[in-house]
């Protein structure tokens, strides 16, 4: 039992670093209709920008650790936003009326782009980098569950973005026009909604979570390297999907469950480890087999 | 005309005689000239161009660095010669270089080839001609333990060594014998535990689990929480830095630190302190030679005038040249012999790899392998 309750923490720890990617996928799938297959991609480069912003601060010296930290986040951040929304001006906007095949190719390239970016112009890209953000160290047992103070860390995070994304979909102006967006672009066109503006804040909104989410994985983990969203794309991408595209709680669910899968598969079964990507994606097939339009997807009806 | 006949007859007998004396004399005399000056010569064949050519070249220069000393000291009463060929790492090219070789009766013995799909495919030319082959530096286990060729021996220690050389410290002389074990599924990690699991086997030890994870896992806590409660006494890891890294920084995280890290020259790089940090500490390996630079070798390497570094592959090669010399001051330029006497089960030669024996499969049981232990988060030789 206390192995069970073990795994299921370290499967929620998985399952939420799925899930931030994920929803990115899913928000920006209810406007765009296409995949963003770079958006992994952006999410590590997050990492990066972290990583590059925290060197320049630390040679401040007069900043105190705490301000380095809190700096690094938020502009991190920031700066991963708005290359989101480079992007969108960028892969998207000239192709909005082409056919979606012609956008997801072009941000199949993006993602080459900012991998190889990565690798060639970081200072030794090509090779693991040791993360330099870490949480305390701090943990309390129970009769042999461990919880520590990362695990509840992360949960805390999570939850805030989740509880402040919702705030915005839901009850703002602007949350309110991406909706009408993700539902029909050519009435919410009609209604006067700069579609401009909305892709650029879907875009922004996205990467800002996926920032979120690279530097989440490189505190865990205590390691990026420039290829990581390679992996990081087709597992959020497959939670995206599992979970109904273009529903974000469904994004939730679909990386919540894709976690305890692979971790579960690690511990249970036996022999299992080598296979656990194997077992997460027979999940992602059956659930296409019997539920395509995911577990909180909309139903699409074809429209003649 | 008859006299005339005769005189001719009597001339052409002369000088057929003289012509046979003098054919005689000069026989002599050349056959002294040619013993003064006499080559014996050592073949060497390795990749001096393509992808590998840095390795290649910096085995060449050890190796003629080698003859240059053997040379110089007087010892030999014939001049060595190295010739070199190059394989161009690839095994057609090699076969070509061999057989060039073995055919040209001055080569008594060869040191050969740095990439061992080359070395697997001219180790049958080299028992077909009877002619010593020393691999300084290919790792394939079949070049040697495929086949019941005498004519070939290694002196670099293989993947089976590498375990045989750690698990002889950590179970034998430690007693940790419940073992648990994490690799990573590409050929190396699935070579890597098969060869421990072998080697654990033949020791006694007892193997709880195995684990393998795809290169580049970065979560390894739902495998160690479950091997947490198995409660082994040591965790081998088969596979690369970055990995086993992070499943020791995980493994001290999760309080697991009263448990042996082990793994062999995989994880041979300073990368693994710095990515595991603190957490290193303890861990133990078996690690690749490592030269001092007061080291005779390097001193006389630098002294040389090499452009190129000797790499990885420099001492192997001088060693395997000096393995050849010692063989010519015993048994002279014959290459039966020679053969003979690296394959005697008492041979032991003391070079700049330390101490080379080797099995009856031609493998060199040591091979410059060295203990090391993390401290402080450098590796540093394992002492008692």
């Amino acid at each position: 039992m206390v192995l069970v309750i073990n795994q299921v923490i370290t499967g929620l720890m998985l399952g939420i670093m799925y899930a931030l990617i994920a929803s990115g996928f899913s928000l920006l799938f209810g406007v765009l209709n296409v995949v963003q297959f770079a958006h992994a991609d952006v999410c590590f480069l997050g990492a990066f920008v972290s990583m590059a912003v925290m060197t320049f601060l630390s040679k401040i010296e007069f900043f105190p650790t705490w301000l380095v930290i809190f700096l690094t986040v938020v502009s991190a951040v920031l700066i991963t936003g708005l290359i989101g929304s480079i992007v969108e001006k960028i892969c998207v906007k000239p192709f909005r009326k082409s056919p979606g095949l012609i956008i997801l190719l072009s941000t199949v390239a993006l993602g080459f782009i900012i991998r190889e970016g990565i690798k060639i112009f970081y200072p030794s890209g090509a090779s693991p980098k040791l993360f330099p953000l870490s949480f305390p160290q701090w943990a309390f047992s129970m009769g042999g569950v461990t919880v520590r103070f990362s695990n509840i860390m992360i949960i805390i995070i999570a939850g805030i973005i989740y509880f402040l994304l919702s705030i915005f979909i839901n009850k703002t102006k602007i949350g309110l026009q991406i909706r009408a967006t993700s539902q029909n672009v050519e009435a919410a066109q009609v209604l006067g909604i700069d579609l401009d503006k909305i892709f650029m804040i879907t875009f922004f909104l996205a990467s800002t979570i996926g920032a979120v989410a690279g530097i989440l994985n490189g505190i865990y983990y205590n390691i990026v390297k420039f290829d990581m969203g390679l992996m990081g794309g087709i597992i959020g991408f497959s939670a995206a999907v599992m979970g109904g595209l273009g529903n974000v709680y469904g994004a939730i669910i679909g990386g919540l469950i894709l976690g305890i899968v692979e971790s579960f598969t690690m511990a249970f079964v036996p022999g299992g480890s080598p296979y656990k990507e194997i077992f997460a994606f027979i999940v992602v097939v059956l659930f296409l087999l019997f539920k395509p339009s995911g577990i909180l997807g909309k139903k699409v009806i074809e429209k003649v | 005309m008859k006299k005339m006949n005769s005189i001719l007859k009597n001339k052409l007998y002369l000088i057929l005689v003289f012509s046979l004396i003098l054919t005689f004399v000069l026989c002599q005399t050349n056959l002294v000239w040619a013993d003064a000056k006499k080559v014996v010569k050592i073949g060497f064949i390795d990749p001096l161009t393509g992808n590998c050519a840095d390795l290649g070249i910096g085995a060449k220069n050890s190796a003629e660095l080698a003859i240059l000393q053997a040379n110089a000291s007087g010892e030999f009463p014939y001049e060595i010669k190295l010739v070199a060929e190059d394989d161009a790492s690839d095994p057609a090219t090699g076969v070509a270089a061999a057989l060039k070789l073995c055919s040209d009766p001055d080569v008594v013995a060869v040191i050969s080839h740095f990439n061992s799909a080359v070395a697997l495919a001219t180790v049958h030319t080299f028992h077909r001609f009877g002619v010593a082959q020393i691999m300084p530096s290919s790792i394939h286990p079949d070049i040697t333990r495929g086949n019941d060729y005498k004519e070939v021996s290694r002196i670099c220690a293989d993947n089976i060594a590498e375990h045989n050389f750690g698990i002889d410290l950590v179970v034998d002389k430690l007693g940790h014998k419940k073992w648990s074990s994490i690799y990573d599924t590409s050929s190396y990690g699935d070579n890597c535990n098969n060869n421990f699991k072998k080697v654990l086997g033949e020791r006694g030890g007892i193997l709880l689990s195995e684990d393998g994870i795809s290169v580049g896992t970065k979560d390894f806590r739902p495998i160690l929480n479950k091997i947490k409660g198995l409660k082994p006494e040591a965790i081998y890891f088969g596979g690369l830095t970055t990995e086993a890294a992070l499943c020791k920084r995980q493994m001290h995280e999760l309080g697991m630190d009263d448990i042996v890290f082990f793994g062999v020259t995989g994880l041979d790089s300073e990368t693994f302190n710095e990515i595991a940090g603190p957490a290193a500490e303890g861990t133990i390996i078996v690690g690749k030679l490592a030269l001092g630079e007061d080291s005779d070798f390097v001193k006389a390497y630098k002294a040389a005038g090499f452009s190129e570094p000797y790499e990885a592959t420099g001492p192997y090669a001088y060693d395997a040249i000096g393995i050849i010399l010692e063989a010519l001051k015993k048994v002279g330029p014959d290459r039966k012999a020679i053969v003979d006497y690296i394959a005697d089960p008492d041979f032991e030669y003391h070079g700049v790899i330390g101490l080379t024996k080797l099995d009856e499969d031609g493998q060199s049981v040591t091979g410059g392998l060295t203990l090391k232990v993390s401290r402080n988060g450098k590796w540093v030789p394992w002492s008692e």
